[in-house]
C-alpha cells in the first residue's frame, strides 16, 4: 500500500551505495562499510529504499567510530535511536551540541505519510484540494 | 496601512522600521535548511533589534512572572504577519461592552457599528474568505470579499461530531486566497507552512502594507530603531530619534507621528521618552502606558481519535468553536474561541515513536497510524485588563545590543481565566470521546500558552486620568500622536487581533488625511 506511493523516492534512492560517500575512489573495504551502513539505515527505518541525501548526510554526520558500530550491527540502543532520528527528521542532533540539517523533504517521516500528507512548504494539491477524503482515511 | 492611505492623499510619509526588509524567496530557504525548524527560523536574526522566541525569551524579554508573558514578533519591515495564521475575526458588538454588559474589564470608547464599515474595509484590503451568517460571527453590512474556505476532511468530520454535541463550529474567516486570485495575489494551495512563512504570498502579511504605501510615494527607512519622542512645549510632538545598528543617532521631525511598534516595543519607547515636558514618559500623564497588558491565555490539548483524519492538509488552523464566544457566563469567566489545529504532526510523532524503542515496519507503520489519528484543540481565553500587569523597561538595567532598556515583564493571568480553563479542558475531554479517544491519550498543556495578542499597555478610553489614547487612538496627551497597534484595545474578547488593528488602522488614517487636507 505505501510502496505504491514512493515512486519518487525509490528513484532518488536507486543510485549506487558507493556513491554515496564523498571522494570517488573508496577502498573496497570502505565501500563495503558503507553498503552495511546503508543496510543497517534500511532496516532500522523500515524502509526498502532510502534517499542518497538521507544515508550520505547520516554518514557524513556519524563520527566514524559509531559508522562502523552501526554498519557492523554493534550500535548500542541509544545510538540506533540517534540514527533513526537523524533518518526521519533529516537533521543530525548529538546529545552534546546543536543539530544540523542535511535534508528536509527527503526526511523519512515525510515519506512515511506522504500518500496523505505534503510536506509542508511545498503546494499540497489544486486548491481547496484539503476537503477531499485523504486516500487512507 | 496608515502610511499607504496617508501617501495615497499626497502627504509625504516616513516608515521608520527597526529591521531589514526581507523577501519571501529567501525566508522559504532559509527555513527549509534551518536545523530545528521553529517560528523564527525563516528570519533573519537582527542583532541590533532583538527577537523573543517562544522556546528561548528569556535572552530578550524578561519575566517577572508569575506568568511567563512568553511573546514572539519579527522585526523586519512588514512585522509579525509574515508568520500568523491569517485568523481574521471581528471582535462582538458585546467584546466592546464587556463592563456594562458583563460588570467586568472595560467598555470600549466605541460602539462596534462606528467601526463596522471599517471593518469591511479591512477585509477587503485584506482579502477575507469567511462564512455568510454563521453562528457568533459579528454582524455585518457587506459579504465577506471572499467565500468561507472549505474545511478539511478532518474538520468536516469534527463538525458532524461537535454539531451533535450541540457546539456552533465555523469555517474560520480568514486573510489567505481561498480558490481564487486576489489583489494579485495566487490562491492558497495548501502549502501547511502559514507559520511560519507561506511560500507563495496566498495569505495577507504587512509586508503588502508597507510595499503599497512605498508604491504611493512613501519613503522607507530600514534598520531605524526609535527609542525616543521629542515633546515641544506644546504638548505635540517634535521629532522621533532613532539609532542605526552602529549606534548613529539620527532625528526626524514631522507634523504627525504614529507609533505602530507592537504592543510591548511601542510602550516600552513611550516608556524610554521620557523629558522635561514628559517626566514620566510620553502619553503617561495618566500612568497607564505599560500597564493592562493582556494576551489570550491559551489551552492545547491533543488526543488521538479513533479513526484516521490526517491533520495538516491545507491551512494551519481552517475551523473553530464559536458558541463560548458571548453569554451571561461572562460575568464570571472567560469567553473563549476553540480551534481544531491542522498542522502536520509527524516530527514530535517520529521522535516519540524513537524513543519508545520502535524500529523497522513497526515503526514506520507507527508513525502512519498516530499521526493520522493525532488532534489538537487549542482555545483562547479572554483575559481581563489589570493595571498590575505591565510592560517597562527593565529597572534593573539590563539592555539590548544598542544599550537600549529590555522588556521587563509583570503578568498574573487570573482566575477569571483559570475557571474557563478548566472549563475548556473538561469539554475537550467530552468531544475526544466523541471522537472515540481513550481517556488515556488526551494530554492537556501545563499553564497557559502563549497567543501573540499582545494588548492594553497603551489603552483606549474616555477618560485622560485612566487611559492613553482617544477612541481615535490618539493620544490623550498629544495631538500629533496616534497609535496603531492592539495595545490600544480596552478589550482582548476571545478572537485574534490584526483585523481590529487594521480597521482602526484604516480609520486613523482616514482621519489624519481628513485633518492634514481638510
Ligand atoms: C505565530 C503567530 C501567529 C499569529 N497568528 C495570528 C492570526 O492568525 N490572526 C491574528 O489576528 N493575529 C495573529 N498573530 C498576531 C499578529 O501577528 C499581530 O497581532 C500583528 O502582527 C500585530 O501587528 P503590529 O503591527 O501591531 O505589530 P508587528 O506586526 O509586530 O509589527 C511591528 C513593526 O514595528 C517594527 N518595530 C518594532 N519596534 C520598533 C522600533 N523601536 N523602531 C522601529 N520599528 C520598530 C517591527 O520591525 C515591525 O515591523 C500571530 C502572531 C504570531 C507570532
Ligand atoms: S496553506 Fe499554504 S498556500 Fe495556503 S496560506 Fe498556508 S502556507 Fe500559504
Amino acid at each position: 500500500m505505501i510502496e505504491t506511493h514512493l515512486s519518487r523516492r525509490l528513484f532518488l534512492g536507486g543510485a549506487s551505495a558507493a556513491a554515496l560517500m564523498p571522494g570517488a575512489a573508496l577502498a573496497q573495504s570502505d565501500g563495503r562499510k558503507t553498503l552495511a551502513f546503508a543496510a543497517t539505515c534500511r532496516e532500522l527505518a523500515g524502509f526498502d529504499t532510502i534517499p542518497n541525501a538521507l544515508v550520505a548526510g547520516a554518514a557524513r554526520a556519524f563520527p566514524d567510530e559509531d559508522r562502523t558500530a552501526l554498519a557492523e550491527k554493534t550500535a548500542s540502543p541509544d545510538l540506533s535511536k540517534s540514527l533513526l532520528k537523524t533518518l526521519y527528521t533529516g537533521m543530525y542532533s548529538p546529545e552534546d551540541g546543536d543539530p544540523t540539517r542535511f535534508a528536509y523533504a527527503e526526511a523519512l517521516m515525510y515519506a512515511a505519510v506522504e500518500d496523505s500528507l505534503n510536506v509542508p512548504s511545498y503546494c499540497g494539491g489544486v486548491p481547496g484540494y484539503w476537503a477531499e477524503k485523504p486516500v487512507s482515511a | 496601512m496608515v502610511a499607504h492611505r496617508a501617501a495615497q492623499a499626497g502627504l509625504k510619509v516616513s516608515i521608520l522600521c527597526d529591521g531589514p526588509q526581507v523577501q519571501r524567496e529567501d525566508l522559504v530557504d532559509r527555513f527549509r535548511s534551518s536545523d530545528p525548524q521553529t517560528m523564527m527560523s525563516p528570519y533573519p536574526p537582527v542583532p541590533h533589534a532583538p527577537q523573543p522566541q517562544v522556546a528561548r525569551t528569556d535572552d530578550y524579554l524578561i519575566q517577572k512572572g508569575p506568568h511567563a508573558y512568553d511573546q514572539q514578533y519579527i522585526r523586519a519591515v512588514g512585522g509579525t504577519t509574515w508568520h500568523w495564521a491569517a485568523a481574521a475575526w471581528r471582535y462582538l458588538p458585546n467584546d466592546m461592552k464587556l463592563k456594562s454588559r458583563y460588570g467586568v474589564g472595560r467598555d470600549w470608547p466605541l460602539d462596534y457599528w462606528d467601526i463596522e464599515p471599517w471593518y469591511q474595509a479591512a477585509e477587503e484590503e485584506m482579502g477575507v474568505a469567511g462564512p455568510e451568517d454563521a453562528p457568533f460571527d459579528a454582524p455585518r453590512s457587506a459579504p465577506y470579499p471572499m467565500p468561507a474556505a472549505p474545511l478539511s476532511y478532518m474538520d468536516q468530520v469534527f463538525h458532524e461530531k461537535l454539531t451533535a454535541l450541540g457546539y456552533d463550529h465555523v469555517s474560520a474567516p480568514q486573510a489567505r486566497n481561498n480558490q481564487q486570485v486576489y489583489d494579485g495575489r495566487p490562491p492558497c494551495c495548501g502549502n501547511a507552512n502559514c507559520m511560519p512563512i507561506c511560500p507563495i504570498g496566498a495569505q495577507y502579511s504587512g509586508n503588502i502594507a508597507v510595499e503599497k504605501a512605498q508604491a504611493a510615494g512613501a519613503e522607507l527607512i530600514t534598520n531605524a530603531v526609535v527609542h525616543h519622542l521629542e515633546v515641544g512645549d506644546d504638548g505635540e510632538i517634535i521629532a522621533a530619534r532613532y539609532l542605526t545598528p552602529s549606534r548613529e543617532e539620527f532625528r526626524i521631525e514631522a507634523d504627525r507621528f504614529v507609533l505602530a511598534a507592537n504592543g510591548i516595543e511601542g510602550p516600552k519607547i513611550l516608556l524610554m521618552s521620557t523629558q522635561e515636558n514628559a517626566p514620566e514618559g510620553v502619553a503617561n500623564s495618566s500612568d497607564m502606558v505599560g500597564r493592562n497588558l493582556m494576551d489570550h491565555p491559551g489551552t492545547s490539548s491533543s488526543f488521538d481519535s479513533e479513526v484516521p483524519l490526517w491533520p495538516g492538509r491545507g491551512p494551519n488552523v481552517i475551523s473553530a468553536i464559536t458558541s463560548l464566544r458571548d453569554g451571561d457566563f461572562r460575568s464570571e469567566h472567560a469567553a473563549r474561541k476553540l480551534m481544531i489545529l491542522n498542522m502536520n504532526p509527524v516530527e514530535g510523532i517520529a521522535k516519540a515513536a524513537i524513543d519508545e524503542g520502535l524500529t523497522g515496519t513497526e515503526l514506520r507503520e507507527a508513525v502512519r497510524h498516530r499521526t493520522a489519528r493525532r488532534q489538537v484543540i487549542t482555545a483562547f481565553h479572554e483575559q481581563l485588563p489589570d493595571p498590575s500587569n505591565r510592560i517597562r523597561p527593565s529597572t534593573e538595567g539590563k539592555t539590548d545590543r544598542l544599550g537600549l532598556p529590555r522588556p521587563e515583564i509583570h503578568y498574573d493571568v487570573g482566575d477569571y481565566v483559570a475557571r474557563a480553563a478548566e472549563d475548556t479542558r473538561k469539554r475537550v475531554e467530552r468531544i475526544a470521546e466523541t471522537l472515540g479517544a481513550t481517556a488515556s491519550s488526551v494530554e492537556h498543556n501545563e499553564g497557559y500558552l502563549p497567543n501573540n495578542h499582545i494588548t492594553g499597555a497603551t489603552i483606549m478610553g474616555d477618560d485622560p486620568r485612566d487611559s492613553v489614547v482617544d477612541a481615535d487612538c490618539r493620544a490623550h496627551d498629544h495631538p500629533n500622536l496616534w497609535i496603531s497597534s492592539s495595545s490600544t484595545f480596552p478589550s482582548v474578547s476571545s478572537v485574534n487581533v490584526t483585523l481590529t488593528i487594521a480597521a482602526l488602522a484604516l480609520r486613523m488614517g482616514e482621519h489624519i488625511v481628513n485633518e492634514a487636507r481638510p
